[in-house]
């Protein structure tokens, strides 16, 4: 997700210029992400409410620069490690932070979003 | 065993083993050189198109494309075994040619010239490598392949009439890696691949310990307790943030009976980002409390070696 990438996508929607620019400061101050939780980036993104910052994503999905995925809780309520392209996708057991296994069934699933460049 | 089964057999392993950004790695070493063609619209295509013609061109070695499976095969999606020889005696007698002596007998050379042997011996395990390491000549590898059938649970549960329920198990072939790692000058590490069942864990485990057993005994190690190790981690962590990161912790104060346990939401997070995490860790480790887990992620190397992040759980 390159500087230029958020520039003319701003350009091309200007109606999202702003959620676009917040997006793009909390991009440049985490480079090392690779997955963005949609709930962390509402914490973390001030300025831009949940709905503004929500269709910025979607529109940087359509662009080909995010990817949605799904994650799982862990039973802890935090995210287990691997991400699914689809829900089906998902094994019966994982393993929560201290490698003990859980029922993915019983837990909640998440959509979040993967860097692809 | 032909040579051309050995490249199917290793071009199988690479797909299933390495992601296609590693495979593209070392197409990209070859760029420019004709037959080499890095992007592919599939996994597949870029392991049965790209890697395969420029493996029959000789523009990549079959050496290469074996060094990728090794690298996939031995690092990551672990449990690791530490061990410590409990004299320098023992630590010094590690050497390769008197591991592989023993293993093999005096015609050891020629049996190490033949690896690595990446065909499974059906239902059985079999050495399948032992190299030592360039950068550190003291260091050897040891890899065994397993051939195994297990039984899995699919997850698919039916009620099949009153108080009959059904639940669908398949059996399935697995491939197991074990590796025996010396890091000289006192380190002995177990590696065996993850699985959910600690039994099968430690019997892999157990195995590769038999198949080391000409060479090296149980009875001449004690395990590494790590305790100390991590709750140094925790401690010094402050002159130390340009190398680790934790994202989770468990501490135990035994004294007290309570068990407190620290993880960050986001699989990608650091604990100390929060003050009052740091603080609360520190305060138990410095009270003398055990640490009885914790996730470190290792931050990148300046010297290249080390170019992504790496996680270990401990």
């Amino acid at each position: 997700m390159s500087q230029i990438n958020f520039e003319d996508l701003a350009n091309e929607h200007p109606e999202h210029k702003r959620a676009l620019r917040k997006l793009e400061e909390w991009r440049r101050r985490h480079s090392d992400v690779h997955i963005i939780d949609p709930k962390t980036l509402a914490r973390e993104v001030q300025g831009v409410d949940a709905t503004a910052l929500a269709l910025a994503l979607t529109l940087l999905v359509k662009a080909g620069l995010l990817r949605r995925v799904y994650k799982v809780t862990t039973p802890s309520g935090v995210l287990a490690d691997g991400e699914f392209d689809d829900p089906t996708q998902i094994p019966p057991r994982l393993p929560d932070r201290f490698e003990h296994y859980f029922d993915t069934a019983e837990s909640d699933v998440v959509p979040v979003f993967r860097m692809v460049a | 065993m032909s040579h051309y089964e050995e490249v199917e057999d290793a071009l199988l392993l690479v797909k299933n083993l390495c992601t296609a950004e590693q495979i593209q790695a070392l197409l990209r070493k070859r760029k420019g050189i004709e037959h080499v063609r890095i992007s592919a619209e599939t996994k597949d295509d870029l392991v049965d198109r790209n890697l395969r013609t420029a493996v029959e061109a000789n523009a990549i070695q079959v050496g290469e494309v074996f060094d990728l499976i090794r690298y996939a095969e031995e690092n990551g999606n672990q449990h690791i075994f530490y061990y410590k020889p409990k004299t320098k005696g023992i630590a010094d007698a590690l050497t390769y040619d008197t591991i592989a002596q023993r293993l093999w007998g005096t015609n050891w050379e020629k049996t190490v010239s033949d690896f690595p042997s990446v065909r499974l011996k059906p239902s059985d395990y079999k050495y399948s490598d032992f190299r030592s390491n360039s950068k550190k000549p003291k260091d050897w590898i040891l890899k065994v392949y397993g051939d195994t059938l297990i039984t899995r649970f699919t997850g698919k549960t039916e009620q099949r009439g009153p108080n009959v329920i059904w639940r669908e198990y398949v059996q399935e072939p697995l491939r197991v890696v074990l590796v025996a790692r010396w890091n000289s000058p006192d380190l002995l590490e177990l590696r065996v691949q993850r699985n959910e069942s600690r039994k099968t864990v430690e019997r892999w485990r157990d195995k590769l310990w038999e198949m080391l057993s000409p060479a090296l005994v149980p009875a001449e190690f004690k395990e590494w307790e790590l305790g100390k190790t991590m709750a140094r981690l925790v401690l010094d962590d402050q002159q130390n943030s340009a190398v680790y990161t934790f994202r989770d912790a468990q501490v135990i104060d035994a004294e007290a009976g309570v068990y407190a346990t620290f993880e960050t939401h986001a699989d990608q997070g650091n604990l100390f980002t929060s003050i009052e995490t740091r603080k609360s860790l520190q305060n138990y480790l410095a009270a003398k409390s055990d640490c009885a887990g914790l996730t470190v992620t290792w931050l990148p190397g300046s010297n290249g070696e080390f170019p992504k992040r790496k996680r270990g759980h401990y």
